[in-house]
């Protein structure tokens, strides 16, 4: 709850949360403030934090470009819990061109900043997508330095998730979500693995 | 991943390889999984999918699973309220507002409102078959795609996009009046303010400027000058609807050009109230300590500022070792100038707040000058802020500045200077931009030449050799720097002023893999287990 409603006369704005893909999978909620009509739309974190904005370092392993008057790229993005399925349109100028210029042949690591959004298919499937602001080659160090990041990140919440007077959001996500703290201390866990194991 | 799963995954490939009568690279297909899950970190079932893809085009078979479509929403019509970025929709909406569009690749402008809101739109020129809309006319908009730009919204009218003229002439009553506090990027639907204080203007286009204020805070406004627009009355409470909210540095403001509004004479709303003063003497608290209300300093005065108001006798910038704050002493035929370099004991200051900045007014303060030898190492107590970069602003990189003494300004692309016009004999300058954010709070950067330099590896010679020599010119340099910086991982030692953090210096966070182990200690799970 840190973070809710914090409007002050200058605009603060908002932090981009690390998350692994395999807890941002499973989002299905999004909302926003009651009773704050101004509130930007926040997706619902299954370890009980609102986020409106993401970090995340992967492997890109997949680039398609749909439509031909609005351009839009659609990117599979892989760490080591999972994929985000990452978009750019002519809307995000910067992020689009930045996408362009990645040939995702040779897997290479990408660091993405965006917006988590949840979709419902028509079928019915709900699916969660981030749409880039900026999407940029680095290196395996930063990678590194994201699961790490990443890894403190989830704890933090999963920490605060099982603390005394939860927050609302921690309510929320308790009644939202089928996973308790310990499937997400496994996901942590085996992240980390990978990172440790050749 | 051990060697067995993945002899297995390559099994699965080559049967459905094998099954199309295709005699595959068994050896290549394990090297590539082993690349993608070991040294990529690819989940397992990704890294399959992706290497028999790959396997299927280079021996060009067909998919046998067809791509999922993407499905394209629907949701009636929209409430200007509800929309999101990234959305197409279909808004029912009235012009309140046409603006002349500032690019030929434009060829409509303004602000759509419903009762429930108001955003600004953009009609792309060449949209064909889209209508010219008209002022005070109601439409509805289908297919429209919902842009963000700078945190602020706006409705993007293409050609996938349809317009229809609505014939009813509906009443459209206007949102509900929001505070000032509230007020985000984009457009102001309807705010009740009064004009609590004006500006000299400072430049020939503008007709006035100023804040104003509600309940809930204050908010610079300004006022440019065109056809049909007169000033406002100083002290007066105003409706005022469909004002454009800008940004510029994190600092709101209203722009007045966009919207309407209507003198409110019956109306006296309630300004935030006042502090009284205090009756004790406080003690003395440090410049980063300060909060709006009444305190005591200890300060050196560090930079004296141009008066913009005949009423103002000084304005400028005093600091102690945490930092740095705006002070203003205004002409009350009693009080007297400070002396630049000098370090003064000033007690119950008010400190004033606007726009969620401080700033001291010493006019009924007690100041004293401390002894002459005194000094303060003035804003050498640094911060640390440790995160990722995740934007690079636009500004950074290569930039010109104003040659003339004392200005310094950036020069647009035109080398055009907003005070002092063409100046092409300018200066160059290296700078970065950026936010830095550690996952709870994102900060406003702004580095100067030497850190610039350090942290891109870049000199500023080679960055205008690269400049001159680049179709793209000074872009260029902004280009590169965001290839290399964002997303990195930085330490910055700093100061925060103005609502940004002054970088003296800044390094990249080189990785420790022991951390892992620790963490995998808090995780507090003894094997690694396997997920997938």
């Amino acid at each position: 709850m840190s973070d809710a409603g914090a409007h002050y006369l200058s605009y603060e704005r908002e932090p981009a949360k690390r998350v692994f893909a395999a807890e941002l999978r499973e989002v299905t909620k999004m909302f926003k403030d009651v009773g704050d009509e101004t509130s930007p739309m926040y997706v619902l974190l299954p370890t009980g934090e609102r986020c409106n904005r993401v970090l995340l370092v992967g492997t890109i392993t997949q680039k398609d470009k749909v439509g031909d008057q609005n351009i839009l790229y659609r990117a599979r993005v892989s760490d080591p819990t999972g994929l985000f399925f990452v978009t750019a349109g002519s809307y995000q100028p910067e992020a689009m061109h930045q996408l362009a210029k990645i040939d995702p042949e040779n897997p290479v690591f990408v660091a993405v900043v965006g917006k988590p959004n949840v979709y419902t298919t028509s079928e019915g499937t709900v699916f969660t997508s981030v749409r880039a602001e900026s999407i940029l080659v680095v290196s395996q160090e930063t990678r590194g330095l994201w699961v790490q990041d990443a890894a403190r990140s989830t704890l933090d919440r999963i920490d605060a998730s099982v603390a005394e007077n939860p927050g609302s959001d921690v309510l929320l996500a308790r009644e939202t979500y089928r996973f308790g703290p310990d499937h997400w201390r496994r996901m942590v866990s085996d992240a980390l693995s990978r990172m440790m194991s050749p | 991943m051990d060697q067995d799963q993945i002899q297995q995954i390559t099994d699965r490939i080559s049967q459905k390889l094998e099954s199309k009568g295709i005699s595959p690279d068994k050896q290549s297909i394990m090297d590539k999984l082993a690349s993608y899950i070991n040294e990529f970190g690819v989940v397992a079932y990704e890294a399959e999918r992706k290497v028999l893809s790959d396997q299927r085009q280079l021996y060009d078979t067909p998919d046998d699973d067809p791509p999922v479509a993407a499905s394209v929403l629907e949701g009636g019509v929209y409430s200007l309220a509800d929309i999101q970025p990234g959305e197409w929709v279909m808004v029912e909406v009235k012009v309140v507002s046409l603006q002349s569009p500032s690019s030929p690749s434009i060829s409509q402008t303004g602000i759509f409102a419903d009762s429930s809101g108001a955003v600004r739109f953009v009609v792309f020129a060449r949209t064909g078959a889209i209508p010219l809309l008209e002022l005070e006319h109601w439409y509805r908009i289908e297919s429209a795609v919902v842009d963000s730009f700078r945190e602020s919204l706006s409705l993007k009218i293409h050609s996938g996009s349809r317009v229809v003229p609505l014939a009813d002439d509906r009443s459209l009553m206007p949102a509900s009046s929001v505070l000032l506090r509230d007020l985000v990027p984009g457009v102001a639907a309807s705010v009740q303010v009064k004009f609590v204080e004006e500006w000299e203007t400072r430049s020939d286009r503008m007709l006035q400027t100023g804040l104003v204020a509600d309940a809930s805070g204050k908010m610079k406004f300004v006022l440019w000058k065109d056809e049909g627009h007169e000033k406002l009355k100083l002290g007066s409470v105003y409706n005022i609807f469909y004002a454009s909210v800008d940004t510029f540095g994190g600092r709101l403001s209203l722009v007045l050009n966009s919207g309407i509004w209507m003198e409110d004479e019956d109306t006296n709303i309630p300004l935030r109230m006042v502090m009284p003063a205090p009756k004790e003497e406080l003690p003395v608290t440090t410049v980063r300590g300060l909060s709006a209300g009444y305190a005591s300093v200890r300060v050196k005065f560090v930079e004296e500022w141009e008066t913009r108001s005949d009423r103002m006798l000084q304005t400028g910038l005093v600091g102690d070792e945490t930092g740095r704050i705006k002070f203003v002493l205004w002409k009350d035929g009693k009080t007297e100038k400070l002396v630049s370099g000098q370090v003064y004991l000033i007690k119950n200051a008010k400190v004033d707040e606007y726009n969620g900045r401080l700033s001291l007014v010493l006019n009924n303060a007690v100041y004293e000058a401390d002894e002459w030898e005194a000094d303060i190492a003035v804003g050498t107590a640094m911060d640390e802020y440790v995160g990722a970069i995740v934007q690079i602003f636009g500004g950074s990189g290569l930039v010109k500045r104003c040659p003339v003494e004392g200005c310094n300004r950036v020069l647009s692309r035109q080398n055009f200077c907003p005070i002092h016009e063409v100046q092409n004999n300018f200066h160059y300058d290296l700078r970065i931009k950026a936010v830095v954010d550690d996952g709870h709070k994102a900060c406003n950067v702004l580095m100067g030449r030497e850190v610039t330099e350090a942290l891109s590896g870049m000199t500023m010679n080679i960055a205008i050799e690269t400049s001159l020599e680049d179709s793209l010119g000074l872009d260029v340099i902004q280009m590169q720097f965001a290839e290399k910086l964002c997303g990195r991982y930085v330490r910055c030692f700093g100061n925060e002023f103005d609502g940004r953090i002054l970088v003296k210096s800044a390094e990249f966070i080189p990785l420790d893999p022991s951390i892992n182990a620790e963490l995998m200690n808090r995780a507090g799970i003894s094997t690694g287990g396997d997920g997938q």
